[in-house]
């Protein structure tokens, strides 16, 4: 399982690999080739919609001319005097700074500083904080700046009219799939093409949306098909975020938000529970999840008995009750994600399924459920690097397949080596061989000439040589019947 | 060749009624039913490992001899519980004539685990087919099966098996095996598996696996690896106050080893128990654990009750770093 994210992996690294139109790049060359030629140019806003590749762009331009990167994203750092003081320092001193190596700059080279989602610290930083990045920008900085903006009118204007804006648009969905295309090459995947544009299109141009989606049906297979595109609407989770951050930002009652959204209780008291701990800390954490603990209960009480009238109670926990334990509003920007219990749900899940297999396995020739079949896991492991015949005789009894071996083992060498000492001593399991034995029983009263051919068969499937003798062949089968016979009356005796 | 019972559980498991240890009563009124070629619905009760399913597939065996599988099917609840199976698998097997027998057995094991709504419909199915079919229901608690089975069946208690019969057992079969085992392994045998006969004969040959010779060392290490050490870091990092740390090796243990927020519960009693912490912080923890354990059954999603847990964890253990 791949645990790089894919919009990490593909992020262009240099300028001519960027999504973006002509005069973009063109102007974004431009604006670069003056700084290095020593003409402080005004800062760029970088204005559009989320996954377009504005964040992309800034760090293509770095990579591109060999600039160091100051990420400043509103997300992890709140206190608007951190970033003022970072930034202040970043743009104006061109020595090493007191603030260590991650700040200093190296000889000659021109230091980025990127500041994303700037219209995020605007609206929710009281703190005067446009007005102390209006003041920083006036002041001329020595480095190179660029702001990102989901909403540039979200900024006033004369931060706007500070900076140089490039207004982005949502990415045709010709250009998504061609991405998709290139990244599935990449990868080694066969993917239909109807299956990226329908990713595509479902993503509303939203790369990155469109990139995550591709990585989350990906996983795991070496072919995509339309029918594997499972479609999560996309939209709908920009309403999610903004009830969750009313829920963790504010104390106004947003029980009706959610009782609005298009979303089960069941399925966002997932999302309340993948991001509150991102917002909630300690104590108020605490008390929030033991109001998730009893919305939980009732939603458990609706599903078993379908008192649907209980689902209120369980929204209105889990909204109020949550925006209640905290002590006071939460100020910053937090940046809140999909349940990644969803995604490991699916990314795992032809290892759950292995193991479920495998336990069927278990629990069917050893007589147990499931669940006490886990318990037998790490014996049947220690068995299984034993001698070679104890783990194939382990393996034949419990009817393990190389995958399953595997599985267990961890080592697809020594699974194909028990599989096949199973194989050349022709080893199986107790009821295979009765019914072998009583197939040969019905077969020589009935049909004495058919009886060749099925035990030959049979014999074939067991030994892989196929090529011996006839006389070899017979004499097998000879020995073969007498091992049945004895094995049979022991086990019945 | 036929794979040899290289599982000891598997190979010492009892053939016949005649093997079956130390439930004599039982035995006898078994062997009544073999006597007369018929057995009424039976409802086995009784802890894990005293010999519920084995006796049931030696009753069959004995019964039915050679081709005994053919009338015989096993179902487990817990693997299937909800009212469906019982509707269609279940019924689908009941309907069907025996083959060369008067009737066919079903052996439904962990009925407890059933729904109350599908053993009522259990109930109606027992009835229906009751002339070519019987049941043979096992539980470990019997008060979770509904009345109206109960009163239909003839029921079996299984005790728990006394430490000398049991140690009497586990020597055979060293004997047979040629393990060396000391006095003291063969205590510490008892003592861990609490009379479960799997549990005894598993960490037996897991020990017997690794050690020349069998001691009481050898069967706590053997069966300190069988418990996933992952829970005891998941409880150290959470009373650490590592909230989200804790979160994902939780997710880790319930999406990749699967497993249910039951078997976590039930590990981390034991990991609470037996740790090293100051007794009164145990104390506030277990009562918690209960909770949680409570609200596991009334809810509906177990990574979030759990996920409460360690909530509480990560801000109890602040306390515990101050005392």
């Amino acid at each position: 399982m791949e645990r790089e994210l894919w919009v990490e992996k593909y992020r262009p690294k240099k300028l001519e690999e960027v999504i973006a139109s002509k005069e973009v790049l063109e102007k974004v060359k431009l604006w670069a080739k003056k700084w290095e030629m020593g003409k402080p140019q005004k800062p760029l806003l970088l204005a559009g919609p989320p996954g377009v590749g504005k964040t992309s762009l800034a760090h293509a331009i770095a990579g591109s001319f060999g600039w160091e990167v100051v990420e400043l994203n509103a997300s992890d750092q709140r206190n608007w005097q951190i970033i003022y003081r970072i930034v202040g320092e970043s743009a104006f001193n061109e020595t090493i700074s007191d603030e260590g190596e991650f700040y200093s700059t190296k000889e000659g080279k021109l230091k980025l500083i990127i500041l994303d989602e700037v219209d995020n610290i605007h609206k929710k930083e009281d703190f005067g904080g446009e007005g102390a990045l209006i003041k920083l920008i006036k002041r001329g900085p020595k480095q190179p700046m660029i702001l990102t903006a989901n909403d540039p009118y979200n900024l006033s204007a004369e931060l706007r009219n500070l900076c140089e804006m490039i207004q982005f648009k949502r990415l045709d969905k010709r250009r998504i799939v061609a991405v998709l295309e290139r990244i599935c090459s990449k990868e080694g995947i066969k993917a239909d093409k109807k299956a990226l544009e329908a990713i595509a299109s479902n993503a509303g141009g939203d790369l990155r949306a469109a990139i995550n989606d591709l990585q989350a049906i990906a996983e795991g297979k070496k072919e995509i098909r339309v029918e594997d595109v499972v479609t999560a609407k996309r939209v709908k989770e920009l309403d999610v975020f903004t009830v969750m951050m009313k829920i963790f930002k504010t104390k106004i009652p947003a029980y009706n938000d959610v009782m609005l959204l298009d979303e089960s209780p069941e399925d966002f008291i997932v999302w309340i529970d993948e991001n509150l701990p991102l917002e909630y800390k300690g104590e108020e954490l605490e008390e929030a999840y033991d109001y998730l603990s009893r919305a939980d209960i009732f939603l458990g009480r609706v599903r078993r008995r379908q008192f649907y009238r209980l689902w209120r109670y369980a929204t209105y926990l889990m909204s109020c009750g949550v925006q209640q334990a905290k002590k006071d509003a939460k100020k910053g920007f937090t940046r809140y994600r999909r349940p990644i219990i969803w995604q490991m749900l699916f990314q795992t899940k032809s290892k759950r399924e292995r193991l479920k297999a495998i336990l069927t396995k278990i629990g069917k020739y050893s007589h147990m459920s499931r669940r006490k079949a886990l318990e037998m896991i790490p014996f049947i492991k220690i068995l299984l690097n034993q001698s070679l015949e104890i783990a194939a005789n382990v393996a034949a009894f419990y009817n393990f397949s190389l995958d399953d071996l595997e599985f267990l083992l961890q080592d697809r060498k020594r699974a194909e080596e028990i599989l096949n000492y199973v194989r050349e001593k022709g080893l199986h399991r107790v009821e295979d061989e009765e019914f072998y034995l009583r197939q040969f029983k019905e077969t020589k009263q009935e049909e004495p000439k058919k009886e060749e051919s099925l035990v030959e068969k049979e014999i074939d499937n067991k030994k892989t040589e196929k090529s011996e003798s006839d006389k070899k062949t017979k004499d097998k089968r000879k020995s073969k019947k007498a091992v049945s016979d004895v094995t049979l009356d022991k086990f019945f005796e | 060749m036929t794979a040899e019972y290289e599982i000891w559980v598997e190979k010492y498991r009892p053939k016949t009624l005649d093997e079956i240890v130390d439930q004599e009563e039982v035995v006898a009124r078994l062997k009544g039913y073999v006597e007369q070629k018929n057995i009424p619905h039976l409802l086995f009760a009784g802890p894990p490992g005293t010999g519920k399913t084995a006796s049931a597939i030696a009753l069959t065996r004995d019964l039915f001899g050679e081709n005994w599988r053919d009338n015989f099917i096993e179902m487990n609840a817990s693997d299937e519980r909800g009212i469906d199976v019982v509707r269609h698998k279940i019924k689908e097997f009941a309907r069907t004539a025996p083959i060369n027998a008067p009737f066919k057995i079903i052996f439904l094991d962990e009925a407890d685990a059933l729904t109350a709504d599908a053993q009522a419909a259990l109930r109606r199915t027992m009835e229906m087919y009751s002339k070519i079919c019987r049941f043979i229901l096992s539980c470990n608690y019997i008060s979770r099966i509904i009345e109206p089975i109960q009163s239909r069946c003839a029921v079996f208690k299984f005790k728990p098996i006394p430490p000398e019969a049991m140690k009497k057992r586990l020597m055979e079969i060293c004997k047979k095996e040629g393990v060396k085992i000391t006095k003291d392994g063969l205590e510490a045998l008892i003592y861990v598996s609490g009379g479960d006969f799997r549990k005894a004969i598993n960490a037996l040959q897991g020990a017997a696996a690794l050690n020349k010779k069998v001691d009481a060392n050898a069967i706590y290490q053997i069966t300190a690896t069988a418990r996933p050490e992952e829970i005891r870091n998941l409880l150290d990092v959470a009373l650490s106050g590592n909230f989200m740390q804790a979160r994902d090796m939780l997710d880790k243990l319930m999406v990749e080893y699967g497993m249910s927020g039951e078997d976590v519960v039930s590990q981390l009693f034991r990991e609470i128990v037996s740790s090293s912490m100051d007794e009164k912080l145990k104390v506030i923890l277990i009562d918690r654990l209960g909770e949680v354990d409570f609200r596991l059954t009334e809810g509906a999603n177990d990574r979030i009750q759990l996920d409460a847990y360690l909530a509480f964890l990560s801000n109890v253990g602040k306390f515990k770093d101050k005392k």
